[in-house]
Formats: structure tokens, C-alpha cells, sequence
């Protein structure tokens, strides 16, 4: 573990460590949030006293249970699954369920445990939880996933509802999944509740935008960093890495919001378009054909493609990497200080490397977080819950400005929190501790539970 | 000769004064070709030149090939007599004389056996003009001279003009009872009033016949003896009529003796090949191929693999195949074509220069640009011409078929060129195309890939002579595009099962829409449809989306407007094709579909998954009991290239294109897992849990993550140790295991080392081992691309789980690795690369009895 925490949270990580034997990711998660906080604990002193974080650190409740499925050959099979309902200080558990050979309870209370905050700072009535089973999709029949899904929420409906725990979808589970189980909640319970899922499809209770959100909300959360300097997204150059959902549609809104997006990229290559990213027809090659991005300069022959290109090195005034984990190292960050980039807001998770972050940070650049960035995905579940709550079906613009509203939030949340702790401008700092604040509040307004 | 070389004006004695005075004495250089219908005529005149010549004090060789009685005595004390095997070969006896006359050098003199008695052992009459035309040149240029004898009725006249056109001396015996004419027909640089005419012997001296009238008497006379001669066939000739002959009147001896003789000089050499031909392909069958033969020699290994297979096939299961199996429509130009070539372009001393162990490659790139800038024998063009007739204006497929090729042991997977040909124009266009797609071919066999290839097998001094299968590409027009229905690979044995309850046994297919190319490589961001044939329904994905992601996007086509081989989104093609089996080939992908109404583009959007094929129709019965009936007839595991061609209710009709023994990856032959290895000596050893087949590979060098490093490093740290990896696989071409925790290739960099396909593509074997932590644990199944890229690249793979008693792993085994600096970030430390130097590692893995095992050979207990 990196860095060495305040004298006050050490023990408490010690704890963790001892209580939660050989997980290892969620020791990482914990020290992570861990380190953010001793100047949270230096001003909300009760926090302490009440014991707060220890709690935070203890999910509320952790279910592993057995899932036996026949596959087609009529062979039984058993596979073990979870459910870990972290924090629900602000509103039902809210989080994914995985199906992939890897599941372990190790990982979902990672995942879970991460996802507390990343909730929280949408400023949704949403708690924190995760799931999965150690179930592999992969090669699976459409009735195989069916009767294992049934499996599944035969056990797992008695601890789910709208206002308890509402999951939604994660690697391995998808559309598919999700109307499976919701299929079989109803049948079990008896009731319609359809908020009890998010990610369902748009003929039952989904939302519209989701597609869209992450990507839109990232752009939203940058105009709100450049106003915060009295500037906006009006007439800069942006380039945006990747060219999957979370890239197309933050190109889409940058384009709306009158930006130029000169650059896009996939995992060979990288296009560059002075005229203006040409978004039809990277929805063409991406989403219709399916190809290369290097297809662009098929219909426009004037823009140019490089194989294995470095796309942080296109010169710019916005950055928005929406493609992988730590695609933008030290020297990338350099090199787009040195070309005049003013700020970098993260559609992926974790793009930039620390080295990265601190070079950004060091440059006083506005520098968005993927945790407060791309928060965009997460609250549109929220929203799909409220849409349900309210037995409504929103249209895709009232969708989007909702969405809007929150990322705006969102933004107005973490530059608070940091000029609140002396860090101005400092999203991260501003990020990592407001999701905190608002869980330990709301914790300790509600006593000790 | 064509030129005008300088030639000494030395002169040589013929051993008889009243000939050196016809032709004014031979000179050093000369080559002297006696056209004789006795040999003992040849015999009269040989001996004096050579008692002759040894009086002064010259070198004489006499090289013995022929089944006649010597031209000279072994017991000569001045005649040095080299035995040379003709039965080996055009190329192998024209080598060895070649050689033969190189290290003798300048200045020896040669007496040659009758070139006529080639004709008995192996060649055609073309061939022996070939040897000649080969021969001559270097004799002049060590300055030399040389006697040949030859039969004149047992060469056509092409041959003899070029043996008249290639020589210096040429002199025609005749003999009418016991009167002798000698009649110069060619004395290069010499010339005299009565040179060239016939002189009458007489007493040692030579008189030439001036009295006109005597001459036509004598004329006349000998065309009377030559009248009711039989013109004599050449061995090929001969062999391909005595066959006919035989099947014409059922003799089964013949039959079965004839057909024999015609295997060794139209299949194959090789023992395993010959047994397959000898049971499958019928005298009948082989005189079908000397049909559509251009020229004569071998058909190669390639088309002999497509014609065993599907005889195999309609003997096996006849009602079965005479229904869904189209017929072929192949054509072959023979070995002796490309020699034909070579010789016809004045190559000959480039090959020989190139088959040295010095120029082996570095003689090579000229000798392609030799061949590319060539130009084709006369007679050969003409049939070049018939060919082209015959397939109209339909595309054809010029294909490499080498002897060598598809062989057991030695595939020359895509060694060597194949090119598609629109085959549209006029029709000299389309000659000229097909002239520069057979030079292309021809010139393939000097790559460096080939080259190499060879060499790591030791064939590099077999004789691998270029012959070509010609073949009409299966398919269809639609507007300006041609294409098949589908195409694919089958494998009889599945090598990447990637779930348990695939059986290896049940075998596999990648298949693509269009040409078939796309099946054969693996193409960067594109996919072939792979799957096991017990469980074509299974596919490495998630969900459906996935299954779309990694399907076939890119489709191979002839484009006729274009001229060329062409590659289309299927996007374009539907725009410009409406008849194209999609219903039975793909499904409609609706989200997409969804999306390209929104931005205005034509749908439906369709996805090459395959399911209606599979599900709806006969297909992978079909294709199983294809590869079964084959592996069967081979008696060993297969790999075929096809076209499916789709009836109107969508059932497939196979196109079998190619047929050869499925390859080990890494070296030849059967592998076995050797026994009694000792711990000391293992690197690792795993029971099952194994992708490739049978492998057989030698290490030089070892990659590998250190797990207990890796564990300890953070998120960002791990993306650095994937490109790292990248960088040091790049850095060499050596064979490399590539060994680490957990997953490669995954997303996640808790699950393994989140690499991508092209960072490690170079590598010969990857392996994956379980760690202790309980996360990071081998499943290549779980990277589906990665997956596709294995089975498309050939890659190894292996799965160690350590903590199973089926596995032992033995890191520490390793030697020392490549030192790291003191102050290298933990990421370099991560990395550790081993050279392996005189202690390579070998990987083995036998499929049949599931072991696997990665050793030192060279350690041994006295170590």
C-alpha cells in the first residue's frame, strides 16, 4: 500500500484488514478512501467519536448463497453467488450484479464498497451494494442464462424490493439478465415493481439516455469546470480517445454544446479530422458496420489516421479520455500542458495515472475525476428509479436535462467540498470527500445502526 | 547462342586428321553433338578424340549415365569415369553435372553418354533439350570441350533445334549398309565451301559428296530406311499410352504396374503420399490428369492432396458426396514447366548459385527479380492460351503446389503465393495476367519466408520444384463482384477446445462469407464464425452483442469492374448487391439496425453469425462426416480449405479446395512426450488443460511476469507491465514462451496482464498459470477475441494450476535472467526475460494422450 494514513485511521485500516482476511482488493478501496480523510476527521471531529468510518467499513449485511441450474444437457451445475447491501445511509442499495468466474466476496465488496460513494456524489437517495456470482456466461445458452437467472433470484428475491435493494447490470449481465431476473422477482412476489431493477429495456420501465449518459454527462461536468473559470465549451478544440458509447456521446454533446471534437481513436489507431469529427459516420463504422476507426478516412479522405497514434499528443484545449484504464500517463499529461490544455475531464475509469494527476494538478488544470466525470451512468439509474416510483415514462429531452441538473450537482458538490478544505479547484480532493460527508451525515443522523 | 561470347581460337584435334580437315579442327569451347542411329558410329569417333586428347596431356572425364554399353572403356588410363545416377531426376541430375563440371574446372574435356537415354529414366523430350541448353554454356565458359551423342528419331524437332541453337559443333552420322556419312550440320565460327556437306568416309579421310545427284541418291535411300520406322516416344509419352493401352483392354497387370510407374513420375516421391495415391487415384484417374497437365513432371502436393481427398471421399461415402460435392475443374502446369522456365530464361546458373550453402538467401532476391522479369517458352505459352480458353471468362485461382507442399509434416502454410485472377479483357490482357500471376507464384518460392521455412526443416537442399494447380474459383456473379456463398477451414481434430465438454475429436471450422482468405489468416479487428463441430451453437461470448462484435464484418471479393482482390464492409456490398444468401448465412442485428435508421442509412444491418446454416441446415453433419471420412482415409488428423456452395432451400454444396495432414505447431513429425524426464529438467508438466494440437517447439527465449512482483503493484503499474511486454516481445524474432499470472489479455489487471493480442502475437507459446491468491486464474475462454487470435495465429496455450496433482511448475528451473539495473522500477522487475542460449527449452504436448511438458533437454542426470 502507497501512501502511509493519519494516526487516527491507521487502526481503523488495521481492523479492516484483520476482519476481511485475504481480500485484497478491498483493502486497496478502503486505504484509498482512507487517505483522503484525515482532514475530514480533523473538521467533523463526531465522525470519529461515533465511529463512522469503522462502520462504513462493515457492510450492512453480506448474503452468499448457492444457485444449482441444469444446462441444456440436463447436467446440474452449482454456482455460488452474492449479494453484499453495503450502506444504505441514503436511499436503497444500488449497484451492479457480475456474472464472471472471478466473482468472489473479496470483489464485490470492492466493488461495493466504492460504489458508496460514487452514489453518493450523484446527490441521489441511492445506498451502495453490490453482486455477482462466479457463474461465465460465456458460451452459455439463451436458456441456460434463463434458468440460472431464475435460480438465482428464487433465493435472492427475499432480500431485493424497490425501496431495499435494487441491482442492475455489470459485466455479464446485460438486457438479457436483467429481464430474466426481473421475470422471475414478479412471478415470485406477485407485484410489478419495476424499480426494483435498473438497465430494463425501454418497452418495460427503462429510461431513455442511458445509452447517451455517460458520455453526455462527462461533457456536462467539463462545461461546469470551465464556467467555474468563466469559460466555456463554446469554440474549443477537443479531442475525445476512444470511439465506443461513453466517446461517441461525448462527442455528440461537445458538438451541441459548440465545441469542435478533432480527434477520436480505437485500440489501433487514432483519427484526426481538423475540420470537425464527423460523428454520423463514426456511428456508421462503429455501431452499424462495426469496423475500424481507421474506416474514416474512407468517407473523408481529407482526415488523417495514424496506426498506433498517440492521440494525447494532438494539440487541444479540452481532453476527454473515454476509452480505457491508464491510456493517459505522466508524459501525456505534459505533453497536453505543454500544448495549452485547460482541462480533462474522465469518461473512463481511472484513464490518467497518478503521475498523471499530479502533473495536472501541479498545472492548476481543471482536471475532472472518472469518479465525479462519468457519474453520468450511475445517475440515470436513479433516474430510471424515480421514473418507475413515479409509474412515468420520460421522454429522452426530460431524461437528459434531469441528467443535466445532476451533473451540474454533481460539480457544484465537489468544488464546494474542496474550497471547504482548502483545495480549491481540486475536484479529486473535492470528489473523494463530499461522496464521504454525505454518507457519515446522514450515518450519524441516524444513529448507531 | 545468342550472343556473340569470345571463343579461343585454340585448336583441338579430333583424333582423325581427315575430320579435323572438314571442320577445320575443333576449338577449345566447342560442344560437339553426334546425331547417330548407332551408338557404335559414336563410339568410332570417340575414341580417337579421346587418345587424342590425352597425348596431350588434357583432363578426361566421362560421365556414365546411360543403360548402353560404355563409349569408353573404364580400364582407359586417361579417362577419369564418373557414374551418374539418372533416375533422380531433371533437377538433381542437371545439379550434380552441374556441379561435376564446376569443380573439374576450365580446360577438362568431356565425353558424355547419349543424351537420348534420359529419355529412358525420367524426362521428356523437353527436358532433355532443358539439360542441354543448361549444360552447354558453363562447359564454354570453363572452356572446355565436350561430346554428346543423340538418337535423332527419339526428339522432336523442337528439341533438336534447340540442341542445334545451343551447341557449337553438330554432326549428323548416317550409315547405309556399310558406307558412313558424316554431315556437318553446324560448325559455329568455321566455315569452308564443302564444309557442310555430307562426306563420304573412306580410308580415314572424309570426301565430300559434290556430284548432287549422288547426294540425292543417298538422301533418298536413307529417308527409305526411315520410312516405316515407328517414331519413338519419349518415357513419358510412351508411359501415358502403354496406360491407355492397358485400360482399353483390362489387362489388370498392366494396369496395376503402369499405375505404379505413373504415381513416381506425375504424384509424388514421398511413401506417405504414394500409399494415399496408390489406393485412391486410379490408372484412370491419373491419365484424367495428365489431360489438363501443362507440360509434364509433377502436379505437386497441393493439387495431389484436393484429387486424394476427393476420391477418398466419393469411395467412402458415395451417395453422399456424388450429391454435395461439385465437381473440380483443375488444371496443373507440371515441375517441368517451371524448369522449362527457368532454363528458357537463363536462370539455371542463378539456382545453382542460390541451392549453395553461401547463397541460399542472399542469392535469392535476384533470382526473383530473375523470374518475375521472364518470359515463357513458346510451346508453354500455347497451352497457357488453351487453358485460358477453356475457363472462359470465369475468375481462376493460380496456386502455388510445390512437391513438398501438404505434405506430412511440412504444410508450407501460406509460404507461398496464391493469386486470384478476375480473368477479364481482351483475351491477351487476360494471358498477360495469367503470365504474371504464374511468375508471381514461381517467384514466391525464393521469399526469405519460404526460404527460411525450409531450412528450420532441413529441406533447404531437397528439390523443391514449382508446379501449379489452376482452379476455377467456386462462385458467383453479382454485379460487379464474384464471390462464393462461403468459405472456410476444416480441422478434423478441434486443438482449441476451450470448454470441457468439447471433444477434440469432434473437430472445428472457421468460417467466412466470400473468399476464403478470410478464413485462412487472421486479419487484424476482423473475425472468422470459429466453431466446434460437436457444439457449433457455443461461442466463446457473453451475449449476443459480444457474438456481434466479434463477427465477420469484412468480406473478400473479386471486384470485376476493379480487376483485383478486393475487401468490403458488408455494409457496401448489400448496397450494391441485393442477392447475397444473407437469410441463410447471418442474422439481423436489431439495435444496430435501430441506429443506422437514425442516421439515415438503408438497413436491415445483418450479422455473419452463421446460426441459420447451422441450425437450419445440413451443413455440420456434413462437414463432420467430411473431415471424419478423410482423417480416416489419411489416417492421420486433416485440415481442409473449402467453398460452400447454398441450393435454393440454403443447403450447401462442398467445394473441397485443398486438402493436407494437419500440422504440428513447431517442428515435423509425431510427438511424443519423452518418458523418465527428471524434475531437474522440467520447467513445467500438466496433464490436459492445453490448446494447439500436438506441438513440438524449441524455446529460445522465456518472458515472464513475475507473479509475487505483479502482486504488489498498483493498477497503473500493471497497464505498464502489458506494454513493457509489448516492447521486449517486439525487441526479437527468437521463440518465445510467454509465461504469467492469471489471464492474459484481460481487461481487468487484478485477473492477469492486461496485454493486447498484438503486444504478444509474435510469440510461439503462451501460458497462463493459477495463483495462490485465488484470483488470478488461467481461462482463456474468458477473452473471446483472444481466443480467435490463438486458434488464427497458431499459438500454444497452457494452463498451469500448480496446486493440482496433475501440475508441477518449477520456476526456479529457470537460469538466470537478464540482469535489470539496481535502481529499475518495480514494473522492470515485473519483467523478466530469459535467453536460453545453448540450453533451449522444448515445449511438447501430445494430443492423444493429453500430456504436455516444458523441459531442458541438455540437462541431464550428470549435470
Amino acid at each position: 500500500m502507497p501512501a502511509t494514513l493519519d494516526e487516527k485511521l491507521e487502526p481503523i485500516f488495521q481492523d479492516v484488514l484483520h476482519r476481511n482476511p485475504g481480500e485484497k482488493e478491498f483493502h486497496q478501496a478502503v486505504h484509498e478512501v482512507l487517505e483522503t480523510l484525515g482532514p475530514v476527521l480533523v473538521k467533523y471531529p463526531e465522525f470519529a467519536e461515533q465511529k463512522i468510518i469503522q462502520r462504513i467499513c462493515e457492510p450492512e449485511r453480506q448474503i452468499i448463497f448457492r444457485v444449482p441450474w441444469q444446462d441444456d444437457k440436463g447436467e446440474i451445475h452449482i454456482n455460488r453467488a452474492f449479494r453484499v447491501e453495503f450502506n444504505s445511509a441514503l436511499g436503497p442499495y444500488k449497484g451492479g450484479m457480475r456474472f464472471h468466474p472471478s466473482v468472489y466476496l473479496g470483489i464485490i465488496k470492492f466493488l461495493g464498497f466504492e460504489q458508496i460513494f460514487k452514489n453518493a456524489l450523484t446527490g441521489l437517495p441511492i445506498g451502495g451494494g453490490k453482486g455477482g456470482s462466479d457463474f461465465d456466461p460465456k458460451g452459455k445458452s439463451d436458456s441456460e442464462i434463463m434458468r440460472f437467472c431464475q435460480s438465482l433470484m428464487t433465493e435472492l428475491y427475499r432480500h431485493l424490493g424497490e425501496y431495499t435493494d435494487v441491482p442492475a447490470g455489470d459485466i455479464g449481465v446485460g438486457g438479457r439478465e436483467i429481464g430474466y431476473l426481473f421475470g422471475q422477482y414478479k412471478r415470485i412476489t406477485n407485484r410489478y415493481e419495476s424499480g426494483v431493477f435498473t438497465g430494463k429495456g425501454l418497452d418495460w420501465g427503462g429510461s431513455r439516455a442511458r445509452t447517451e449518459a455517460t458520455g453526455y454527462g462527462t461533457v456536462f461536468f467539463t462545461q461546469e469546470m470551465l464556467k467555474a473559470r468563466g469559460d466555456s465549451l463554446d469554440g474549443k478544440t477537443v479531442v475525445v480517445s476512444g470511439s465506443g458509447n461513453v466517446a461517441i456521446y461525448a462527442i455528440e454533446k461537445a458538438h451541441e454544446l459548440g465545441a469542435k471534437v478533432i480527434a477520436c481513436s480505437d485500440s489501433q489507431g487514432i483519427i484526426v479530422d481538423e475540420k470537425g469529427i464527423n460523428l454520423d459516420t463514426v456511428k456508421r463504422i462503429k455501431e452499424v458496420e462495426r469496423r475500424r476507426i481507421s474506416a474514416y478516412t474512407e468517407f473523408h479522405k481529407h482526415a488523417k489516421y495514424v496506426e498506433d497514434g498517440n492521440i494525447w499528443s494532438v494539440k487541444c484545449d479540452v481532453a476527454l479520455p473515454c476509452a480505457t484504464q491508464n491510456e493517459l500517463n505522466g508524459k501525456d499529461a505534459k505533453t497536453l500542458v505543454e500544448n495549452g490544455c485547460i482541462a480533462v475531464a474522465e469518461g473512463a475509469n481511472m484513464p490518467t495515472t497518478p503521475e498523471g494527476i499530479v502533473l495536472f494538478q501541479e498545472a492548476k488544470l481543471a482536471y475532472g475525476p472518472g469518479k465525479a466525470a462519468n457519474a453520468g451512468g450511475v445517475a440515470t439509474s436513479a433516474l430510471e428509479m424515480q421514473q418507475n416510483a413515479s409509474r412515468d415514462s420520460w421522454s429522452f429531452d426530460y431524461t437528459q436535462s434531469r441528467l443535466e441538473e445532476i451533473m451540474i450537482d454533481i460539480h457544484k458538490n465537489c468544488f464546494e467540498t474542496a474550497a471547504e478544505f482548502g483545495a480549491e479547484g481540486n475536484y479529486v480532493l473535492g470528489a473523494n470527500i463530499n461522496g464521504f460527508l454525505r454518507v457519515a451525515r446522514s450515518m450519524n443522523a441516524m444513529g448507531v445502526i | 547462342m545468342n550472343h556473340e561470347p569470345h571463343q579461343s581460337d585454340e585448336r583441338v584435334s579430333t583424333g582423325l586428321a581427315g575430320l579435323d580437315e572438314v571442320l577445320d579442327h575443333l576449338r577449345i569451347g566447342d560442344n560437339v553433338v553426334w546425331r547417330v542411329s548407332d551408338l557404335d558410329d559414336y563410339r568410332r569417333f570417340v575414341l580417337p578424340f579421346v587418345n587424342a586428347a590425352a597425348r596431350s596431356g588434357r583432363r578426361i572425364i566421362y560421365l556414365r549415365f546411360g543403360e548402353h554399353a560404355p563409349v569408353i572403356d573404364a580400364q582407359h588410363p586417361s579417362v577419369q569415369t564418373i557414374r551418374i545416377d539418372a533416375l533422380g531426376g531433371f533437377e538433381s541430375f542437371t545439379s550434380r553435372v552441374w556441379h561435376l563440371i564446376e569443380q573439374h574446372g576450365p580446360g577438362a574435356f568431356y565425353v558424355c553418354d547419349s543424351l537420348s537415354e534420359l529419355l529412358n529414366a525420367w524426362a521428356t523430350d523437353a527436358m532433355v533439350g532443358n539439360f542441354f541448353r543448361v549444360v552447354c554454356p558453363l562447359l564454354f565458359e570453363l572452356d572446355t570441350v565436350a561430346w554428346f551423342a543423340l538418337h535423332p528419331e527419339r526428339h522432336s524437332r523442337m528439341t533438336l533445334d534447340r540442341i542445334r541453337e545451343t551447341t557449337q559443333v553438330l554432326i549428323d552420322v548416317h550409315r547405309h549398309q556399310q558406307d558412313v556419312q558424316i554431315h556437318p550440320i553446324k560448325a559455329w565460327r568455321r566455315q569452308s565451301p564443302t564444309m557442310f556437306l555430307p562426306h563420304r568416309e573412306q580410308d580415314g579421310h572424309f570426301q565430300p559428296i559434290t556430284d548432287s545427284t549422288d547426294a540425292t541418291r543417298l538422301q533418298a535411300s536413307l529417308e527409305q530406311e526411315l520410312l516405316h520406322r515407328q517414331p519413338l516416344l519419349d518415357y513419358w509419352d510412351r508411359l501415358f499410352q502403354d496406360a491407355s493401352r492397358a485400360i482399353a483392354t483390362g489387362d489388370r497387370a498392366a494396369t496395376e504396374r503402369l499405375q505404379e510407374q505413373v504415381l513416381q513420375v506425375l504424384i509424388s516421391r514421398d511413401p506417405q503420399i504414394l500409399a494415399l495415391a496408390r489406393r485412391y487415384l486410379s490408372l484412370a484417374d491419373l491419365l484424367s490428369i495428365r489431360s489438363r497437365l501443362v507440360g509434364s513432371g509433377y502436379i505437386g502436393g497441393k493439387a495431389t492432396g484436393m484429387l486424394i481427398a476427393r476420391n477418398i471421399l466419393i469411395a467412402e461415402q458415395p451417395e453422399l458426396w456424388q450429391e454435395h460435392l461439385e465437381p473440380h475443374d483443375s488444371s496443373y502446369l507440371g515441375t517441368d514447366a517451371y524448369y522449362a522456365f527457368l532454363v528458357h530464361n537463363g536462370l539455371w546458373p542463378a539456382i545453382m548459385r542460390q541451392r549453395s550453402a553461401s547463397g541460399y538467401l542472399s542469392e535469392a532476391p535476384a533470382l526473383r527479380e530473375g523470374i518475375l522479369a521472364g518470359s515463357f517458352p513458346a510451346e508453354i505459352r500455347c497451352e497457357l492460351e488453351r487453358l485460358l480458353d477453356h475457363y472462359g471468362q470465369y475468375p481462376i485461382l493460380v496456386r502455388s503446389s510445390s512437391l513438398q507442399e501438404d505434405g506430412f509434416g511440412n504444410a508450407f502454410a501460406g509460404k507461398y503465393d496464391s493469386v486470384f485472377l478476375v480473368n477479364q479483357g481482351s483475351p491477351e490482357q487476360r494471358l498477360a495476367a495469367f503470365e504474371d500471376a504464374i511468375r508471381q507464384v514461381y517467384a514466391s518460392s525464393m521469399s526469405e519466408d519460404a526460404l527460411v521455412y525450409r531450412q528450420q526443416r532441413d529441406l533447404d537442399q531437397r528439390e523443391e520444384p514449382m508446379a501449379l494447380l489452376i482452379q476455377r474459383v467456386n462462385g458467383r456473379f453479382h454485379n460487379r463482384y464474384y464471390l462464393p456463398d462461403a468459405a472456410g477451414v476444416g480441422v478434423s481434430r478441434n486443438t482449441f477446445t476451450w470448454d470441457s465438454h468439447m471433444d477434440p475429436k469432434a473437430g472445428m471450422v472457421r468460417l467466412v462469407m466470400g473468399l476464403g482468405t478470410r478464413a485462412v489468416d487472421r486479419i487484424e479487428g476482423d473475425h472468422a464464425c470459429v466453431m466446434a463441430l460437436d457444439h457449433p451453437g457455443r461461442q466463446p461470448f457473453r451475449n449476443q452483442d459480444e457474438s456481434y462484435r466479434f463477427s465477420q464484418h469484412l468480406v473478400d471479393v473479386l471486384d470485376l469492374a476493379d480487376g483485383s482482390l478486393a475487401t468490403r464492409p458488408l455494409s457496401q456490398l448489400l448496397e450494391s448487391t441485393s442477392d447475397l444468401p444473407m437469410t441463410q448465412l447471418a442474422e439481423v442485428d436489431r439495435s444496430a439496425s435501430e441506429r443506422a435508421r437514425q442516421i439515415g442509412l438503408a438497413g436491415p444491418v445483418w450479422r455473419l453469425t452463421f446460426q441459420p446454416l447451422v441450425h437450419k441446415t445440413a451443413f455440420i453433419d456434413r462437414l463432420a462426416s467430411l473431415l471424419h471420412t478423410l482423417e480416416q482415409g489419411y489416417e492421420h488428423p486433416v485440415d481442409v480449405e473449402f467453398t460452400l456452395h447454398l441450393d435454393r432451400h440454403g443447403e450447401p454444396a462442398f467445394n473441397l479446395v485443398q486438402c493436407r495432414p494437419l500440422a504440428t505447431i513447431g517442428d515435423t513429425g509425431p510427438v511424443t512426450v519423452p518418458e523418465g524426464l527428471q524434475t531437474r529438467q522440467l520447467l513445467f508438466r500438466t496433464e490436459g488443460h492445453f490448446m494447439g494440437g500436438n506441438i513440438n517447439l524449441s524455446i529460445a527465449r522465456v518472458i515472464r511476469v513475475d507473479a509475487s512482483v505483479y502482486a504488489d503493484l498498483s493498477t497503473s503499474e500493471r497497464h505498464e507491465v502489458a506494454r513493457l511486454i509489448g516492447l521486449q516481445v517486439r525487441t526479437e524474432n527468437a521463440r518465445t514462451l510467454l509465461i504469467g499470472p492469471g489471464r492474459w489479455g484481460t481487461s481487468s489487471p487484478d485477473l492477469g496482464v492486461p496485454v493486447r493480442f498484438s503486444d504478444i502475437a509474435g510469440v510461439s507459446a503462451l501460458v497462463e498459470v493459477s495463483e495462490k491468491s485465488g484470483e488470478m486464474v488461467p481461462d482463456l475462454s474468458y477473452g473471446s477475441h483472444f481466443f480467435q487470435d490463438l486458434v488464427e495465429t497458431g499459438t500454444a496455450y497452457a494452463a498451469l494450476f500448480p496446486d493440482s496433482s496433475h501440475c508441477q511448475y518449477y520456476p526456479d528451473h529457470l537460469p538466470e535472467p537478464d540482469p535489470v539495473d539496481s535502481d529499475a522500477s518495480a514494473v522492470e522487475q515485473a519483467v523478466r526475460v530469459y535467453h536460453l542460449g545453448n540450453q533451449p527449452l522444448q515445449l511438447s504436448a501430445d494430443v492423444a494422450s493429453q500430456q504436455l511438458a516444458c523441459y531442458f533437454p541438455a540437462r541431464r542426470a550428470t549435470e
